[in-house]
């Protein structure tokens, strides 16, 4: 029996998280100005270089930049594990993730395979070091709860997104893009494995309780993030094998997996016994909304076999799926944390009570709701950007009005994050010095 | 009847009351809100001295640890008490802001609080106390 679960000192210090929170707003307004200044056809072509960056900024600068700092929070609290030195740890995967990331978007954009070794060469670091970590804490937890397993096969789906990605650029000299057909797999290991079984390890545990709604069905919990993982594995086989077949089945059971957890979850949200709606809410209730009409319209672009409307649900996807719902949880981790901190403070100082702000008073509810609109304003004009070819210079112009909207979305983002942390640090230095 | 079931039954009762006292602050509906404020609050401390007087110790003594898990949870409950405190003073003083602040850092606190225990304090303890769970669930139920 693992006893030292509880105690005290396995709440990282905020600064774990906190500077992964921070930086991911920083690659979104750099998407942002891409997307303003990168001129014409910044979206327009799956395989243009501009694409490629905008895409892994968002997926390697800002998603990816959250969850992994989350996951370093969320893992001690929810599954009573404790990382091993934690601030190091989180120190060094921050720098290498990012510093990969740069390096990799720079050789990308300049054409340089000495630039993209190296940055994917800190990426499989950064990723080798966070994925055992990950997974050795989660193989001493206790817990029985369905978000282990979601979080464990995450974290190897973003392994095997990486090695896809390896094992491309390897054979092809390291110039991206590449076009390369083995790109739906690294693709779909990274969305529907990393991102969306991370999302759904996630909401098994916040949905529940900060909505007061019931669990996740017990069936649910156990067995949908193993299928979905035995979806890719199913996809990856018919892919590598050329068997049809393998491939309807591997469809079969990913879209129905999707559409069973939106629904599921939205079924859920209108059973909540909480019916103060907040802007955590908010978010996920449009994320599962998008998470269904992405299904809907990859499903029907499969089948017309035409490549837009698959685009184009990658895009309601990421944009408006998983970065709905990692917005959302921000606004709910990031308050909790400097309250909870802050209070850990005064009470080692001898305190109770004290000057500790609330969470609403660290980030206002008014403030995450203008981010939310503003968010749902670029979420807006993305998704009808393909419609912007029937006029005359219509998707440029609607590249760049997302490119405006995404900019102010994320500078809300930051400045909001940046907010609670000075707040953070003044009570802390009052505190110090009374 | 396992004391994970029975102490997870006793957290929704409470979250039930919390949505009730919740809602009808910012409904700015206060005679129902004082009544349901103090009903929650009622509840919350009845449920911690379950926890304190009866199930913590009877854990401690057989498992052998005073300074782990329950320490932790007891210091936890601490903390909400404060908040507890804080919701009282903003329904006596009729904040809705200062009240729907107060409990929503509770209602985190709280339900991390209430996974630790469901998913991991409480199976621990149907695991060392397996086999008395009948008679403890029966002291349990006798606690004012
Ligand atoms: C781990 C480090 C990663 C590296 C080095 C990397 C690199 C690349 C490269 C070089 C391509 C172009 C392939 C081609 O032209 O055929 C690509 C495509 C793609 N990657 Fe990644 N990637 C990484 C992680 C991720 C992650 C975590 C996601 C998240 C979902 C992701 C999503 C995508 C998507 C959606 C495409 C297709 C882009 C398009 O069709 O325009 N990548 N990646």
């Amino acid at each position: 029996m693992n006893i030292a679960f509880l105690s005290l000192a396995q709440t990282p210090p905020l600064s774990v998280p906190m500077r992964f929170f921070l930086t991911a707003p920083l690659f979104g307004i750099a998407a942002g100005l891409l997307l303003l200044f990168g001129g014409d056809g910044v979206l327009d072509n799956r395989w243009s270089i501009n694409t490629l960056l905008v895409v892994h900024m968002v997926t390697l600068g800002v998603l990816s930049m959250v969850m992994i700092g989350a996951l370093q929070q969320l893992l001690p609290v929810l599954m009573g594990v404790v990382i091993p030195r934690s601030n190091m740890v989180s120190r060094a995967i921050h720098l290498l993730w990012s510093v990969g990331t740069l390096l990799l978007l720079a050789g990308i954009s300049q054409h340089l395979p000495i630039l993209n070794r190296f940055g994917v060469g800190l990426l499989a670091l950064a990723t080798l070091l966070f994925v055992g970590v990950i997974l050795y804490a989660l193989a001493r937890s206790d817990s029985k709860h369905g978000t282990l397993i979601a979080v464990a096969t995450a974290v190897i789906s973003l392994l095997f997104t990486l090695l896809f990605m390896l094992w491309i650029l390897n054979s092809s000299g390291w110039l991206a893009p590449v076009v390369h057909p083995l790109t739906n797999l690294h693709m779909s290991w990274g969305l529907l494995g990393w991102f969306m079984l991370l999302l759904i390890g996630a909401a098994y545990q916040v949905v529940p309780m900060f909505q007061i709604t019931p669990e996740f069905p017990i069936a649910v919990r156990r067995f949908l993030a193993p299928l979905i993982f035995v979806g890719l594995l199913l996809w990856s086989g018919s892919d590598l094998l050329q068997l049809v077949w393998m491939g309807w089945v591997a469809i079969a059971i990913l879209v129905s997996a999707l559409a069973l957890f939106a629904v599921v979850l939205l079924r859920l949200q209108l059973q909540r016994k909480r019916r103060l709606s907040d802007v955590t809410f908010t978010y996920w209730r449009v994320a599962m909304v998008a998470l269904l009409t992405s299904t809907v319209v990859w499903l029907v672009g499969y089948i017309l076999g035409d490549s837009r409307w698959m685009e184009s649900a990658v895009v309601i996807f990421l944009m408006g799926g998983i970065l709905s719902a990692v917005s959302g949880m921000l606004f709910k981790i990031v308050p909790f944390l400097v309250w909870l901190h802050l209070n850990n403070l005064y009470q080692s100082a001898g305190e109770w009570q004290g000057n500790v702000p609330n969470v609403r008073q660290v980030i206002p509810e008014r403030y995450s709701r203008w981010q939310f609109r503003v968010q749902m304003v670029s979420l807006g004009i993305l998704v009808v950007i393909p419609l912007g070819q029937f006029v005359d210079q219509g998707s440029r112009y609607l590249t760049q009005a997302a490119g405006i909207a995404w900019i102010a979305s994320f500078t809300m983002l930051l400045v909001i994050l940046l907010l609670a942390r000075s707040k953070y640090q003044s009570v802390a230095r009052a505190l110090n010095r009374g | 009847m396992q004391i994970t079931d029975f102490m997870g039954d006793d957290h929704r009762r409470c979250d039930n009351i919390f949505a009730t006292a919740e809602e009808s602050v910012s409904k700015g509906d206060w005679s129902v809100a004082e009544s349901s404020n103090t009903r929650f609050v009622d509840a919350m401390e009845h449920h911690f001295k379950m926890e304190e007087e009866t199930l913590f110790p009877r854990f401690e003594e057989v498992s052998g640890h005073t300074m782990g898990p329950t320490e932790v949870m007891r210091h936890e409950h601490k903390q909400m008490r404060q908040l507890f405190e804080q919701m009282n003073q903003a329904v006596t003083g009729q904040s809705v802001d200062d009240y729907l602040g107060a409990s929503e850092t509770l209602l985190i606190l709280m339900q991390q609080h209430n996974a630790k225990e469901e998913q991991m304090l409480y199976p621990m303890t149907d695991q060392v106390l397996a086999g008395e769970q009948d008679e403890l669930i029966g002291k349990l139920e006798a606690v004012e």
